[in-house]
């Protein structure tokens, strides 16, 4: 998606994480009861494991010409390259954001608004030059994501006896 | 032969069947859910089944446990949604065959191995259930530990791309699994005073938020690229059971309903590596591996098979000795109980008929289950129509709010998103998510086990290599850990 | 305006719980299990669950926020408004989680509306030619001078706590192996690989009854309904009681008059012959007990197992 020599970056991620975790581990008590062995044995042995097959795998990568070699394009391509970079990071986002609206606001409104969010960003996204957007298919979207959280909402909590965050309101 | 004469009778009733039908539906339902699981649906059921005779409570709350497993595959096969872990195997072929576009044909052999396996159980179940759960008590730490050993060197087996990433890929998972209240000393690790950590990193967030949701965030990215996802309603194959190709890989559903039996019969051997021990049988022994992970058949029925024969084996421990092997077991025994039962070796001398009852309910429940599905399989594919966009957000909002209902805890939710964003790059750069499955669900027995077996022992590691069984499953797993280079190599060579 | 607000929503939750008492239960009432579905706690719930919503005339909905041990659920459920429409079970586990110092709530945190169960802890191991009875056990060990294995269900759990504190009081040293759960370790100690356990009946009744363990002694003040042929610390002649109980607590504050409504309920619910059959295949013995007696119960059965925890922890 963007070009970078991204598998080197993310080895790069992943050896900072594995180096955290052996950082950590390092204050864990290492002095094991009745001949066992001790509690930070298993991270420190595991995150040790991990610093050695990713420098192994840079070196092989850097020998093979794979690690730093910039992603292709894709020839079939409909959009402009950065497009989707920016629809992933829209959905993550907005992910975050109804994980953190889920309580306060209660599940169905959340969920409405993060269906006809999540549609509408890669509708527009995808949308064609020139292309206007249609109120008639903007209230569609507003009305399947309503019906769909209290579908949901009422089979998963009247159903399945699941209890979901509500605010409180007419039993929403 | 009278109880089995009086038990038939228990559980041939019109009402008894129309019980059991209704379990395995609301199971289906429920397992095809993400975050919901078998546990959570039997124990919904669970008061019902206090006003019924234990055979007819019983029968609907197994008709539940078999249809969760089987609605877990289905979602497995279409979304790549693993509803329980054990799913997560069928997930390696099953999905990428209905991506091109097999989704009826992925289906068709999930649907008759899942029976296959499930009947395979059921008679293991009747006939030898007491000398196999004399076997599983011969597994002390130290063979859980060579058994864990034994899943890890699937690791290699499953990271087809690259050996040392998918090694990488694994190591992680054992990593993240030593979050938590350490199991023998008790020390906190890596729980930052998060209430929510001090008994781990739940594994449900995890296998949702790198299988379901990375495969979403995959797919946003696709969606501008033309990738290789569109459905098309014209390019989707016909959608049946799928008899004779199923049947035709005779072999590899024998010796995956056996696996899954036995691995689910061994109490707390994390049930869910049987269809990966099944899968890297059949890799093993096929005459085209280079083609599993691909949407290769053999794949799916290994998976398939092997994950309902683990329901019938999770059975035999709980009955023949009152020990639940994992958490929808549990909850059964529970119902049991209730009931005014008390499994183990008692059950069979005082209560004959129900305990045969109860097996016959078991027989009957998996013909539910292929029932069901054989009907609903028209349905299933339908939701590969719904338009992508749509179906994308609705994905994510089912993984949501299944993961919030496992503890109706909004870190779980956190904790998902940052799997899937993790799975994403794990996808990207060919390291792979299954192999972090595997280290997690193993990792936790590995250590423990491990510990307990020195702790035992006063520290000698002798144990493992003087005990006949671990020292088995020790030098299968180097063995295979050789076939596996070698196969890889094999495979390799002749394309570079 | 802000001030309004607050003075109005004041109003609003003073005539709110005014009124609260005399009409509930007015909506579901929450019950959180502090752990998964298939446990002991979950099915006492929901073993209860039909005969207890008879009585209170309301739906009771099983809520199990599971995680930390219990950790999780009981923080939520003293989080939550003492307004009687959310309950917990508390166990032993609520005392020892307090006292291995992981959580924020202590047991003053809880109004405690009943004990509904007790079970023992039983003291339960593997059939062997030089142990029949507790007498032999102990002369045995004594002798040999090696530990005893024991299982228990969970590195700081009660069984763990128990079988430190049984070694104390016995005059043995006990080697505590922990497992993942009661059954694990029940299925260790039936292999052989470790020589006994700590468990509740519920937990070893199936192994006692097919003689692939023998029960030694039990903790409760009297003998255990599913096991009556094991006798008790006091029979044996020690001055040691303790067993392990699950009741209804709600978070503290509740109002009295809704407190009476429960004790009520729960008093119909544990006459109901379903729940009796039910308690007595679960290995546990009905034994109701409600305010004062069981505040001072709390304030008996808390104080040695937080102090326990509290000396593991360190």
């Amino acid at each position: 998606m963007v070009k970078t020599r991204s598998d080197a970056l993310f080895h790069l991620v992943l050896l900072a994480l594995a180096g955290w975790f052996l950082q950590q581990a390092w204050h864990l008590p290492a002095n094991a009861a009745g001949g066992s062995l001790s509690p930070a044995f298993f991270p420190r042995a595991i995150s040790s494991a991990i610093v050695l097959l990713l420098l192994i795998s840079m070196v092989r990568g850097l020998i093979a010409g794979t690690l730093l070699t910039r992603d292709a394009t894709n020839e079939e391509a409909t959009a402009p390259a950065w497009v989707p970079v920016v629809a992933w990071g829209a959905v993550a986002l907005l992910l975050v954001f109804y994980a953190m609206l889920l309580e306060p606001l209660g599940y169905v409104i959340s969920t409405a608004l993060f269906l006809f969010l999540c549609v509408a960003i890669v509708s527009v996204l995808s949308r064609q030059r020139g292309e206007s957007i249609a109120i008639g298919r903007v209230l569609m979207l507003a009305l399947f994501a309503a019906t769909v959280s209290v579908a949901i909402f009422l089979i998963f909590s009247v159903g399945f006896e699941i209890v979901l965050p509500t605010i409180g309101v007419m039993g929403v | 032969m009278g109880d089995y004469l009086e038990a038939l009778g228990l559980v041939f009733q019109w009402h008894v069947l129309l019980v059991i039908g209704a379990g395995t539906l609301l199971g289906l339902i429920m397992g095809a859910l993400p975050g919901l699981t078998a546990a959570m649906a039997i124990a919904l059921l669970l008061p019902l089944t206090f006003g019924m005779p234990p055979v007819m409570g019983m029968g609907m709350l197994l008709g539940t446990l078999c249809g969760a497993i089987a609605g877990g595959s289905v979602s497995a096969t279409l979304l790549n949604i693993p509803g329980t872990p054990s799913s997560v195997a069928t997930t390696l072929d099953a999905f990428p065959m209905a991506r091109r576009g097999e989704a009826g044909r992925a289906l068709g052999i999930c649907i008759v191995a899942s029976f296959i396996g499930g009947i395979f159980s059921a008679v293991v179940l009747s006939l030898l259930a007491p000398p196999i759960a004399d076997f599983a008590l011969r597994f002390g730490p130290a063979e859980y530990f060579a058994l864990s050993v034994f899943g890890l060197v699937i690791i290699a087996s499953v990271s087809s791309k690259s050996l040392i990433k998918g090694l990488v890929a694994g190591l992680i998972g054992l990593l993240i699994a030593t979050v938590g209240t350490d199991p023998v000393a008790g020390v906190q690790r890596y729980t930052f005073n998060n209430l929510s950590l001090l008994t781990g990193v739940n594994l449900l967030p995890a296998l949702i938020g790198l299988f379901a949701v990375s495969q979403v965030l995959k797919d946003v990215v696709d969606y501008f690229s033309g990738g290789p996802v569109e459905h098309s309603k014209n390019k989707m194959d016909h959608a049946r059971p799928r008899w004779m190709e199923t049947l035709r890989h005779w072999k590899v559903l024998a010796s995956s309903s056996v696996i899954g039996t036995i691995v689910g019969a061994i109490p707390g051997a994390g049930g869910s590596i049987g269809s990966f021990l099944s899968y890297d049988q059949a890799k093993k022994m096929s005459k085209t591996p280079e083609k599993f992970g691909t949407g290769h058949p053999e794949g799916i029925v290994a998976s398939e098979s092997s994950n309902n024969a683990l329901v019938g084996g999770a059975l035999i421990p709980m009955l023949t000795l009152g020990i639940p092997g994992e958490a929808a077991t549990a909850v059964l025994m529970g119902g049991l109980m209730i009931q005014g039962i008390s499994p183990g070796p008692t059950l069979f001398t005082d209560n004959g008929s129900i305990i045969y009852g109860i097996f016959i309910a078991f027989f009957v429940a998996n013909i539910f289950m292929l029932l069901i599905q054989w009907f609903g399989i028209q349905l299933f594919v339908k939701v590969l129509q719904v338009p992508r966009k749509l179906l994308m957000a609705l994905i994510l909002m089912f993984c949501v709010i299944g993961v919030y209902a496992v503890d109706a805890d909004i870190f779980n939710v956190y904790l998902m998103l940052g799997f899937g964003v993790l799975g994403y790059f794990l996808n990207r750069y060919d390291f792979g998510t299954a192999p972090v499955i595997l280290g997690l669900i193993l990792g936790p027995i590995a250590e423990s086990n491990i510990r307990r077996a020195l702790l035992l022992s006063g520290g000698d590691w002798s144990v493992l290599v003087t005990r006949p069984i671990s020292l088995t499953f020790l030098l299968v797993s180097a063995a295979f850990l050789f076939f596996t280079l070698w196969q890889n190599r094999r495979q390799t060579t002749p394309h570079s | 305006m802000k001030k309004l607000l607050s003075v109005l929503g004041a109003a609003t939750l003073l005539s709110s719980s005014m009124t609260m008492a005399a009409d509930y239960p007015s909506k579901n009432v929450e019950f959180i299990v502090p752990w998964s579905a298939g446990g002991g706690a979950d099915n006492v719930v929901r073993a209860l669950q039909p005969s207890l919503e008879k009585a209170l005339g309301t739906t009771i909905v099983v809520r199990n926020i599971s995680g930390g041990g219990g950790a999780v659920g009981f923080s939520r459920a003293i989080a939550s408004k003492p307004d009687g429409y959310t309950v917990t079970i508390p166990t032993n586990a609520t005392f020892t989680l307090e006292g291995l110092g992981n959580v924020a709530f202590t047991k003053d945190d809880f109004d405690y509306i009943a004990r509904v169960l007790v079970e023992p802890y039983v003291m339960a191991v593997r059939p062997n030619d030089d142990w029949s009875d507790l007498e032999s056990l102990i002369a045995e060990r004594k002798a040999s001078g090696e530990p005893l294995r024991m299982g228990a269900s969970g590195v700081g759990s009660s069984t763990h706590i128990m079988t430190l504190m049984l070694g104390e009081e016995l005059g043995i040293e006990m080697q505590v192996i922990p497992f993942d759960s009661g059954s694990a370790a029940v299925s260790a100690a039936m292999g052989g690989h470790i020589d006994g356990v700590v468990l509740n009946p519920s937990e070893v009744v199936s192994a006692i009854n097919g003689d692939r363990l023998v029960s030694i002694v039990s903790t409760g003040e009297e003998r255990s309904g599913a096991l009556p042929d094991t006798p008790t610390m006091t029979e044996a002649g020690y001055d040691f009681e303790l067993a392990q109980w699950r009741g209804i607590a709600a978070p503290k504050g509740l109002d009295p008059e809704i407190e009476a409504k429960w004790v009520e309920a729960v008093k119909q619910a544990v006459e109901d012959p379903q729940f009796q059959k039910a308690a007595q295949s679960m290995g546990s013995d009905i034994s109701p007990l409600y305010g004062d007696e069981l505040d001072q119960f709390v304030e008996r059965t808390s104080k040695p197992l937080i102090e326990e925890a509290q000396a593991i922890r360190q």
